[in-house]
């Protein structure tokens, strides 16, 4: 590993994180290992948050964390940078490894349970690990949000104000709330990473 | 196809939807010519369950707290060498 890759930005330039985001593509793309490194340091913390999230378990996670980034440096060719953004790929990956690292826990669970001839109970189910990932992902991207976007959302969600009491309480126009809301859900859509194929349901009533 | 919607409409869905997924429609005419856009629109189709699925997570309850775990210092080493490996 000799070049050396972009340093990452700081927190609060949402331009220059995507030129660096594009920087660091480019270098991937083209089988630079540093870019790996530089991917690692941007996204590894991210990414062994959600497989600890997700698995409960230190030691499963650090092997995910291991396998996504593995994953990133040998499935590269297969990053598309027209189909989004580098760090949602490598939220795609992590989901799959975590859905990998879930049923090979069920699948042990189930050669414990037969081994032991006895009807064991089965491994407690965990909550939805899709819906830990995505509020995970959110509560980061909300840092992101500007801070008139991330207070007015905590507003609307978390202490479940419709916008006309936000309104109130602010003393911001209506309209101005309504915009604020609709930029900043806006600008969290994209943190989700990759749903897996098949994930994208039809309108809800076609017309 | 009929024209995509602005981001504001498949936002504003994302919430309806979200508050009461039996709300009625309040512009029939209007609202069906997004339903039938996003019948043929994949792109389209896809924010708005971007959208959906981001609207759910902030429903779903108290933020989490939004620090993240540092990697053990072990794991990039195992990774390094992996790929040093194939190199």
């Amino acid at each position: 590993m000799t070049t050396v890759a972009p340093p990452a930005p700081g927190p609060s330039a949402p331009a220059e994180e995507t030129r660096w985001e594009e920087e660091v593509s480019v270098a991937l793309l083209g089988g630079d290992p540093d870019a790996l490194a530089a991917a690692y340091r941007r996204w590894g913390p991210l990414v062994h948050t959600l497989a600890n999230r997700s698995l409960g378990d230190a030691r499963e996670a650090e092997d995910v964390t291991q396998q996504v980034f593995l994953a990133v440096w040998r499935g590269r060719a297969g990053y598309r940078p027209a189909r989004g953004p580098l760090a949602a790929w490598i939220v795609g990956i992590t989901r799959r490894k975590i859905a990998d690292a879930l049923s090979a826990r069920t699948r042990r669970g189930v050669l414990v349970a037969a081994a032991a001839t006895v009807a064991t109970e089965r491994p407690a189910p965990c909550a939805d690990p899709e819906a830990v990932l995505d509020r995970v992902l959110v509560a980061q991207a909300l840092r992101g949000l500007t801070p008139v976007q991330r207070d007015l959302l905590c507003l609307a969600f978390y202490e479940d104000l419709t916008q006309s009491q936000i309104a109130r309480r602010t003393g911001l126009p209506l309209g101005t709330v309504k915009s604020h809301v609709r930029r900043g859900l806006h600008r969290l859509r994209g943190c989700l990473g990759d749903a897996a194929p098949g994930v994208v349901p039809p309108p809800e009533r076609a017309a | 196809m009929t024209r995509h919607p602005h981001c504001a409409e498949l936002v504003e869905l994302a919430l309806r939807h979200a508050a009461d997924p039996d709300a009625p429609e309040e512009a029939p005419g209007h609202r069906a010519d997004l339903h039938a856009h996003l019948v043929h629109c994949a792109p389209c189709r896809a924010e708005l369950a971007a959208l959906r699925r981001v609207v759910a997570a902030l429903s779903a309850g108290e933020p989490l707290d939004p620090e993240l775990t540092p990697v053990p210092p072990g794991v990039w080493r195992r990774i390094a060498d992996e790929v040093d490996r194939e190199e």
